[in-house]
């Protein structure tokens, strides 16, 4: 019995020292950096060159890949659909009690249910020879700031801003870039899908000079070309009705 | 840093939609590399997939299986016992994704509506196999299996215990134990691989071998680190 014990102590030493090892090569493992958005911009530029010399860098390079924006916002959504029924069915519990509880059941359900001025959330996606996803430049993961752009004269970018739901009703989208601190129109119209999606795809030659790239998205009613810019121009993210999306842009490495 | 991390998961289980932005944000990251270990650990088995759907698919997973069944999983982190979050939600993702991995099951934790302690009681009696284990591929999978049975408490003993050797005494102060049911666990989990180790050594025999002698199946190739 002893010596069962003593084995079955000696194999789960042997297994941890197994999962110890993976955390240690984990941990010092640029490509889990990489994920964990440690990564400098230098050095996740270094394994993208890596990328495109070694196939092997290449997969360690797509699987590593952070997840981006689009794809949090996806499971974001996932989750809050599996925890809304449990509040969706406080108010019909109610109704059964009494006519006032009737009434107050059905002001909250009104106020839950779709409306026509709230805008479901926006998260952005981006691609393209001219395109960073993830943090770059910082040494700590910053969520909210996932989007770089790379003023490459000779590339090209895709950014697409698509909704946390299906249809999400009528909406306009404005972009601008910032110039020495000024947002400034940018000149052509932005593709609207009909399930609300939002697409800029655009030489990146017009972010040259430029230091961050904002999407101001919103009911029409919130978004006249006037109140579109005092948004963009603003330091908040959203309001009633309305968003701003913000990708940073910087130079290429040279 | 604790507080926060409570409150965080507090809101995100109450349906909070910005806690749990805050929370999918600050745990993708943690499970997208779990995920991945645990991929390229089978990267022969995923010759021809498209591993970074599956990377994608299985981060999902993991965040499916904490909220599953009213966050059954994610209530069960205790940071008065000394492990982050994070490293709670790590062990969570090791644990599902061998899980899935092994058994092709999109969801398994779906499927063991009872309480995850039983499934380390429930372990076939072994009285006569000893373990079988030599190969590091074997380990490997050993370990996996492991994980996959453990309830997130065990995978906690286990981590404290095995993986980052705390004292005996202070692993059971922590998790609100005696050393005799420490003991008691052990011999359960020691149970548990002994049925393991004679499954794998079956199928490890079955295997071809490679030029050095070890068996060469299709999961798991050594780490990727």
């Amino acid at each position: 019995m002893a010596d069962r014990e003593h084995d079955d102590d000696a194999l789960l030493r042997t297994l941890g020292a197994v999962a110890a090892e993976h955390e240690r090569a984990g941990h010092a493992s640029p490509w889990e950096a990489l994920t964990r958005g440690e990564l400098s911009a230098e050095e996740a530029a270094r394994l993208e060159r890596l990328a495109t010399e070694d196939p092997e860098a290449a997969r360690l390079l797509d699987v590593h890949r952070p997840l981006g924006e689009v794809g949090r916002a996806r499971i974001t959504s996932e989750l809050a659909a599996k925890l809304a029924p449990r509040r969706a069915w406080a108010p019909r519990a109610f109704v059964a009690a009494s006519a006032l509880a009737m009434a107050a059941a059905l002001v909250l359900m009104v106020t839950r249910g779709p409306s026509s001025h709230a805008l479901p959330e926006y998260a952005l996606d981006v691609s393209g020879t001219s395109a960073l996803r993830g943090p770059a430049g910082e040494t700590e993961r910053a969520p909210g700031a996932p989007c770089v752009l790379v003023a490459d004269a000779r590339a090209s970018f895709e950014v697409v801003a698509r909704p946390g739901e299906a249809e999400p009703g009528a909406i306009v989208a404005r972009a601008f870039v910032v110039r020495h601190g000024e947002p400034v129109p940018w000149p052509r119209g932005l593709e609207v899908s009909p399930k609300g999606s939002v697409r800029m795809l655009e030489p990146a030659s017009a972010l040259v000079g430029a230091t961050e790239l904002a999407i101001v998205i919103g009911r029409p009613e919130h978004l006249d070309p006037a109140e579109a810019l005092t948004k963009a121009r603003g330091d908040v993210g959203s309001g009633p009705g309305w968003q701003v999306l913000r990708c940073a842009i910087r130079e290429p490495a040279e | 840093v604790a507080e926060l991390a409570i409150a965080l998961v507090r809101d995100a289980l109450a349906g909070d939609r910005r806690a749990l932005a805050a929370f999918v944000g600050e745990m993708t990251p943690v499970i997208q590399v779990r995920v991945v270990r645990a991929l390229l650990r089978r990267r022969a088995s995923a010759d021809g997939r498209d591993i970074r759907q599956e990377v994608e698919d299985l981060t999902q997973d993991v965040f499916g299986a904490l909220f599953a069944h009213g966050g059954r999983a994610l209530r069960a982190w205790d940071p008065d016992r000394g492990l982050s979050l994070a490293n709670f939600v790590g062990l969570i993702a090791d644990r599902h994704a061998a899980s899935t991995l092994r058994s092709g099951r999109k969801n398994p934790w779906r499927d063991r509506p009872q309480e995850l302690d039983e499934i380390e009681s429930a372990a076939p009696p072994v009285t006569s196999a000893e373990p079988q284990i030599a190969s590091r591929r074997a380990l490997e999978r050993l370990l996996d299996r492991m994980r996959e049975a453990l309830s997130p408490r065990g995978l906690e003993l286990f981590q404290r215990l095995y993986v980052e050797q705390e004292p005996i005494d202070e692993v059971a102060g922590a998790m609100g134990m005696t050393r005799e049911a420490i003991y008691a666990w052990r011999n359960r989990v020691g149970k548990l691989l002994r049925s393991f180790s004679l499954e794998i050594a079956e199928e490890e025999d079955k295997a071809p071998l490679d030029q050095a002698g070890r068996s060469r199946k299709p999961e798991g190739t050594p780490t990727d680190g």
